[in-house]
């Protein structure tokens, strides 16, 4: 699903946020990326949905080269591609249906299915009573549990989630990640960029660490190399 | 096709609304550079549509020599009733050309009475049949002039001639100043619609990233410039409207000094559209300007 080979990334010239990073998620898979602060698991979320092109290598995600992607084709592989991100990204002006709900309006989904969706995956984090509300008369909880919905709503390919339980208390964050698991087993691929080493732990999934911008760990190969 | 043409037009209506008073800036620039604009049109096509009135039909004066006998007269009357085209013709003797004067400019009654002898000739009143073509009038001046007592057929060309020169000015002016006025709404349209992508240009981002493709981020953008376009214009058109009732209320039927009763017609249907559709044009170039110079930048996945 994911294939990274050799990607540098800089921000500035000298410095590298990401080091020949070169690692593979399956379809299906759940992995977590993790890292220090400023490791470069934001940089790499963000090449994924080419929000940034890599200085250098290459990037498969869902069988397309998004290194080399035609620029009229982004929008499309960024609906298959459900994203948590840190900082929410939620649209001020808009009610938490209509934030949930952008992109199937956008694809012309009619308002009784966007309607029944929206309320399918709000139900699943605990916001099925705040459709009318606006972000700001949100918690930071429970904007990150809008940006949850938004990225479930439309079935994705593969899910990328950026610490998406940093503002959530422990119960909230456990049923978040039972949420994701469940997904996850429906087929979605998930990454979740986090450094909750408890959550890691409890989860007992696939970790990817990044240090310095360069993968230092990867539980996956050390898995097929046991195998071996 | 008709989905996104439905989801760009609500988004543009939920923009404008958030906006309103922000866009209630533009839409005054259209009305106003409209209202201008029409005013100019209407004054230019009533005049038209006078000259066109007067020009239909034929008036002149046969002014004749001094002392002619009734024989004479009868001759000349003769020469204007064996025309086909002669609907009307009234002898108009040096006493009547006197006293028509000093009805219609009294203030000279005075300079008149001073006079020693009556300088105004005697003459013949003829109004030809509506739709007469020049060259029938020409044969008949031709016809008249023959006559030894006919000094002068008069017809006065030149006032057609300065009326055409006035609607022309007019109609010019109402183009020079529309197009200034339609230009500086385009500007102010782009202007505020860069304000409106200034503030939110957040929401634009987060568009993108979520998978909207330009279109469905450019559209809104593009359709709220056309409707503030349509807005604008046809509050202008309004305006005009409105104008032009309270002028017809105070103003008609008293336009005695043009020797006509003085009627301004409303401009006609397919003038209306044409003003609301340069309206909607004017928007819709503002909002193009404006995304090209900034939302390219901020839409572009580059």
């Amino acid at each position: 699903m994911i294939h990274f080979y050799h990607v540098h990334q800089s921000y500035q010239k000298n410095i590298l946020a990401l080091k020949d990073v070169t690692f593979s998620c399956n379809r299906g898979e759940f992995v977590f990326l993790t890292g220090a602060s400023g490791a470069g698991k934001t940089t790499l979320l963000k090449l994924i949905i080419r929000e940034e092109v890599p200085l250098e290598g290459q990037i498969v995600v869902n069988g397309q080269n998004v290194s080399s992607i035609p620029v009229g084709k982004i929008p499309r592989l960024r609906r298959e591609i459900g994203v948590v991100f840190q900082d929410f990204k939620l649209i001020k002006s808009k009610t938490v249906f209509e934030n949930v709900t952008f992109v199937l309006k956008t694809l012309g989904v009619d308002l009784k299915e966007r309607r029944k969706r929206a309320y399918k995956v709000l139900k699943q984090v605990g916001l099925q009573h705040k459709t009318n509300a606006y972000p700001l008369e949100l918690s930071g909880g429970e904007q990150q549990r809008v940006a949850v919905a938004r990225s479930i709503v439309n079935d994705p390919v593969l899910l990328l989630a950026d610490e998406p339980t940093g503002n959530l208390d422990p119960d909230m964050a456990i049923e978040i990640m039972n949420l994701f698991s469940k997904i996850n087993r429906r087929g979605t691929t998930v990454l979740v960029a986090t450094h909750d080493p408890e959550m890691i732990r409890r989860m007992g999934k696939r970790v990817i660490t990044l240090n310095q911008g360069q993968v230092s760990h990867d539980t996956g190969t050390q898995m097929e190399e046991e195998g071996k | 096709m008709l989905r996104y043409l439905n989801f760009a037009f609500w988004e543009a209506v939920t923009s404008l609304w958030r906006s309103r008073v922000l866009n209630l800036l533009s839409i005054g620039t259209i009305m106003f550079a409209m209202f201008v604009l029409s005013s100019f049109i209407l004054v230019g096509y009533n005049l038209e549509s006078m000259t066109v009135a007067w020009r239909d039909q034929i008036r002149f004066n046969a002014f004749l020599a001094e002392g002619t006998e009734e024989e004479s007269l009868n001759e000349i009357r003769e020469i204007l009733a064996s025309s086909l085209v002669v609907e009307e013709a009234t002898y108009i003797s040096k006493e009547d050309a006197r006293d028509k004067f000093g009805n219609d400019f009294a203030s000279y009654t005075t300079a008149l009475e001073a006079l020693q002898e009556n300088p105004f000739p005697a003459s013949f009143q003829v109004s030809l049949m509506r739709g007469t073509k020049r060259e029938v009038f020409k044969k008949l001046q031709q016809d008249l002039e023959r006559h030894e007592r006919v000094e002068e057929v008069y017809y006065d060309e030149e006032v057609f001639k300065r009326l055409d020169f006035f609607v022309r000015l007019i109609r010019l002016a109402g183009w020079f100043f529309g197009s200034v006025m339609v230009f500086s709404s385009i500007f102010t349209i782009s202007n505020v619609l860069k304000l409106t992508f200034f503030t939110r240009r957040e929401e634009v981002d987060i568009m993108k990233l979520v998978g909207a493709s330009r279109a469905y981020i450019r559209g809104p953008f593009i359709i709220e410039g056309i409707l503030i376009g349509i807005l604008g214009s046809t509050s202008g058109v309004i305006l005009l409207y409105l104008g032009h009732l309270v002028f017809d209320h105070y103003v008609s039927g008293s336009g005695a000094f043009l020797m006509t009763s003085l009627r301004i017609y409303f401009l006609p249907l397919s003038w209306v559209i044409l003003l609301l559709v340069s309206g909607a044009v004017s928007g819709l170039l503002g909002s193009l300007f404006s995304l090209h110079k900034f939302l390219e930048e901020h839409i572009s996945y580059h």
